[in-house]
């Protein structure tokens, strides 16, 4: 049974269908990328996946339970982490502080210990910060753990975002174009690390328009255009499917 | 740990104040000081999740007329009235915001301002509470045998307040929940993605806000001995921003202190005509909002010189010693 | 109830409104273009009611004079306002919003101190009353109607000349209107400046009706908070719908509570914004982040 189940999925805002009429199955432990020129509707389905739009038509399910419709909060403790394509952090804080925030939903100390400061809340803190600096660790962001995120260069914002994302324990990550304003050799580290999440158990679905990295990436591929889904399977299908040069060849001819 | 000894030195010159101050009207301003700092704070809460309130007033003046009413009509005692001021104003507030926060912060503003009118039309109009005259001869509190009589007995009640109102909400600031305000404060959608409930979070900070707000406003019922339903008007809320903000609405504790006590004392000094200080004080506000945004605490965050120059001063006047 | 109150009550209730779905309309521009709750609104609208009483009737001036003068007065202050102050609260909507409220206090206060807190009523503009089927009406409260309904007008053709094409884009996305070439700094003067003019040709309609008061701008702005709530923070029908029905409730309330109207009005605001999170007519509005 595929992990993510998207059936019949629209989005329309006003009178546009961002999405439309979607069918998409992602599989446990894959590297999905998805692909499309801009305005495809890529993010607009991230958006709809994480709960921030209920979509017009259709619903999503994540194993066979359905999440569309819910919250954004609910839809992140079933397990859907994101990032998103603007940079989105919490720019007044440290970068470990925007990590440790980002634990929300792994405390399980109640409401009241955690107030009293009491001494299992104490524990479970210092256990969420060791794990903090651990995902830091990971992303090779520790030697800036203690830099207000808004200080940070773009790149860095970029990797934090997606320690955030990490620091929420998903079993699915959305990655909203992680790679721009990453210099080379970030870009190498970065596709390191999403390789890694994938070996530790983590589904990806990555949005990204750098070709050679998503087709180093990914197994699979998807493509968008107008909202629809006009091609999807193994990358080498997808170079030579005439659709796909279309759609790419028309946006350029623009 | 310098912040702490710092903080420690603060509480003992706050406690020792009153044996150096004997002017009642000093420690009657300094006792304003202290009450519109635990409405700043109330305030500072919410601004936090990026709430804004313009009713802090309502909920004060819910709190006030609670506790005076249960002390004056069914002799509950006052150390019980003063708790129970609080929980009224929580409960008005849990039942307004959890319906106002369903249409977001823009809902959850004019709702507070809107119900704070509300308050006032109620207590005005209806005579159980006293009407327009207000609620007159209000018992000073009494806690067993002991009774507040005093400017300098109640100066300590009041401060007891604040420095519980800093002890709890520095130790919401800091944990979890606190933690999750921030995040709501600094990006919504990013909070959201983390799993925080926002309309939850919010809720309770609406809620234990307008808690303190209830149990200041019993403080001062039981301290002026009367309410009267215009003193908790529109302008009231505006000057419990507007202290925030002169502070600096990014310091969440130390800001409505620093601006409240500023703003209580900057009048008497200018001792401008009452008729004209609306006037001042909205001009010093706009000055304020254009050219430091960040309130008066940010002037040492903008201008790390000033810190140092202070130092050096300090030092030539023999204020500060050289030997450190 | 008699047909003739009935009538009568529909009348102000619609008269009301009309002045209340002015000077929301003014504010629902400011807000929706430039997502900025205007406080100084009211003010506005007073200051828009005391020109129209100096030139009127102090100095004999024809009515349109007056109107038109406040509305000039009123657009022009507005612009100021926009121009010198909230294009440098740069910090957010928070700092603008207490920007706008600190300038409201000033001119409120201001007049308070000149006008004194006393009513000052003009001499009708269209002597007599209109008797139709038994229902007598003031000429001026039906002038007061036809001038609302005009001015409404106005501002839906208004927005469909260049400029409000212009205030249009910026609305929908500021980024993109710039693309095109747009300047929103200036589209934001004049946003501000018509929205300010609506609220002050609104106190120079009113001035025959009701006269002109000191504190009129802080209790309209109440109710106006109320009709942008109704009717959707930032939708302009819903403004005009909730600025219609607030003032019929008003007019027929008064009639039937009494001086509990008010309470009744802003107690039922809770049980719609439960069902209707964003109002009658929009969608949860979001303040900027
Ligand atoms: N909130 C919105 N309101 C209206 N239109 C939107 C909204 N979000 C996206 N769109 C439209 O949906 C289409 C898809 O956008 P998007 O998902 O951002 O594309 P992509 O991420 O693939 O570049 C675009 O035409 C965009 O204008
Ligand atoms: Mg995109």
């Amino acid at each position: 049974m595929a992990l993510l189940e998207i059936r019949n999925l629209s989005q329309h805002f006003g009178g546009v269908a961002a999405v439309s009429r979607l069918d998409l199955d992602i599989f446990d432990s894959e590297i999905l990328g998805l692909i499309g020129p801009n305005g495809a509707g890529k993010t607009t389905l991230f958006n709809v996946i994480s709960g921030f739009y209920t979509p017009s038509t259709g619903s999503v399910a994540l194993k066979g339970e359905r999440v569309s419709g819910l919250r954004p909060d609910e839809i992140a403790k079933k397990g859907i982490g994101r990032t998103f394509q603007q940079t989105v952090l919490f720019m007044r804080s440290s970068v470990f502080d925007n990590v440790v925030t980002g634990f929300h939903m792994n405390y399980t100390s109640g409401l009241m210990n955690q107030f009293l400061h009491t001494r299992s809340a104490k524990d479970e803190e210092n256990g969420i910060k060791k794990e903090a600096a651990r995902i830091l660790e990971f992303m090779g962001l520790s030697a800036l753990k203690d830099e207000l995120a808004q200080n940070l260069p773009h790149g860095h914002q970029r990797t934090l975002g997606i320690c955030v994302a990490l620091a929420a324990n998903p079993q699915l990550l959305l990655l909203d174009e992680p790679l721009t304003g990453m210099n080379p050799t970030e870009t190498l580290t970065t596709l390191d690390h999403i390789r890694q999440l994938k070996d530790r158990g983590i589904t990806i679905i990555i949005v990204e328009h750098n070709m050679k990295a998503v087709m180093s990436l990914c197994e699979r591929l998807v493509v968008l255009n107008h909202g629809e889904k006009i091609a999807e399977g193994k990358c080498e299908e997808i170079q030579d499917n005439k659709a796909v040069i279309e759609a790419y060849l028309g946006k350029e001819r623009r | 740990m310098r912040k702490k000894s710092l903080i420690a030195c603060a509480l003992i010159l706050l406690v020792l104040l009153p044996l150096v101050v004997k002017n009642p009207y000093i420690l009657h301003l300094v006792i304003y000081t202290c009450m519109y700092s635990v409405l700043g704070m109330s305030f500072s809460m919410m601004w936090k999740n990026r709430l804004i309130t313009a009713g802090t007033a309502g909920f004060w003046a819910v709190g006030g007329y609670t506790s005076a009413l249960l002390v004056t009509k069914l002799a509950v005692p006052f150390w019980l009235a003063m708790p129970a001021g609080g929980v009224a104003s929580a409960l008005f507030a849990l039942f307004i915001f959890s319906i106002a926060l369903r249409g977001g912060p823009l809902v959850f503003f004019s709702v507070s301002l809107v119900s704070a009118f509300i308050v006032m039309e109620v207590l005005g109009t209806v005579s159980f509470f006293g009407g327009w005259e207000g609620l007159l001869d209000i018992p000073g509190p009494r806690i067993g045998p002991y009774l507040f009589f005093t400017k300098t007995s109640f100066y300590y009640m009041v401060l007891a307040i604040l420095v519980l109102n800093i002890l709890a909400f520095h130790a919401l600031y800091t944990s979890r929940i606190g933690r999750a305000w921030t995040a709501i404060g600094s990006s919504t959608r990013l909070a959201e993605v983390q799993g925080v409930n926002i309309y939850r979070y919010r809720l309770a900070a609406s809620v234990i806000g307008c808690f303190w707000a209830g149990v200041i406003g019993s403080f001062y019922a039981h301290y002026q001995n009367l309410l009267i339903p215009t003193t908790f008007s529109f302008l009231c809320s505006i000057y419990v921003q507007m202290y925030a903000l002169i502070g600096g609405l990014n310091y969440f504790i130390a800001g409505p202190i620093v601006g409240s006590f500023v703003m209580v004392f900057l009048p008497e000094l200018l001792r401008a005509g009452q008729e004209y200080q609306p006037i001042f004080f909205g001009a010093l506000l706009i000055l304020i909002i254009i050219f430091l945004p960040g309130g008066l605490l940010s002037i040492g965050e903008r201008l790390p010189w000033l810190g140092r120059l202070g130092g050096r001063i300090g030092r030539r006047l023999r204020l500060v010693s050289t030997k450190s | 109830m008699e047909l003739g109150l009935f009538f009568q009550c529909l009348v102000n209730g619609v008269a009301i409104g009309g002045i209340y779905a002015v000077v929301a309309a003014g504010l629902t521009l400011v807000l929706g273009t430039m997502k900025i709750m205007n406080f100084a609104q009211g003010q506005f609208y007073m200051l828009g009611a005391f020109v129209g009483y100096g030139l009127c009737e102090v100095l004999h001036l024809p009515y349109a004079v007056g109107l038109i003068a406040a509305f000039v007065a009123m657009a022009l202050l507005g612009a100021i306002l926009q121009r010198f102050v909230i294009r440098y609260t740069y910090e957010g909507f928070f700092h603008t919003v207490l920007a706008t409220i600190a300038f409201a206090t000033i001119v409120g206060q201001i007049s308070v101190i000149t006008f004194g807190k006393t009513d000052r009523f003009m001499s009708p503009v269209v002597k007599g009353r209109t008797v139709l089927g038994g229902i007598v009406m003031s000429n001026d409260k039906l002038l007061l109607i036809v001038l609302g309904v005009i001015l409404i007008a106005a501002l839906h053709y208004f927005m469909k000349t260049k400029i409000g094409k212009a205030v249009r884009a910026v609305t929908e996305n500021q980024e993109t209107a710039g693309l095109q070439g747009i300047n929103s700094r200036q589209i934001f003067i004049i946003t501000m400046a018509v929205g300010c003019g609506l609220a002050g040709i609104a106190g120079a309609l009113i001035l025959p009706v009701l006269g002109a008061r000191a504190d009129m701008g802080v209790s309209i702005f109440i109710k106006i908070l109320l009709v942008i709530i109704i009717g959707g923070m930032g939708s302009m029908p819903g403004a005009l719908l909730a600025a219609l029905i607030i003032g019929l409730i008003e007019s027929f309330g008064y009639q039937f509570v009494g001086g509990y109207n008010e309470l009744v009005l802003t107690c039922s605001l809770l049980p719609l914004l439960y069902f209707r999170p964003g109002g009658l007519l929009g969608k949860p509005f979001a303040i900027p982040e």
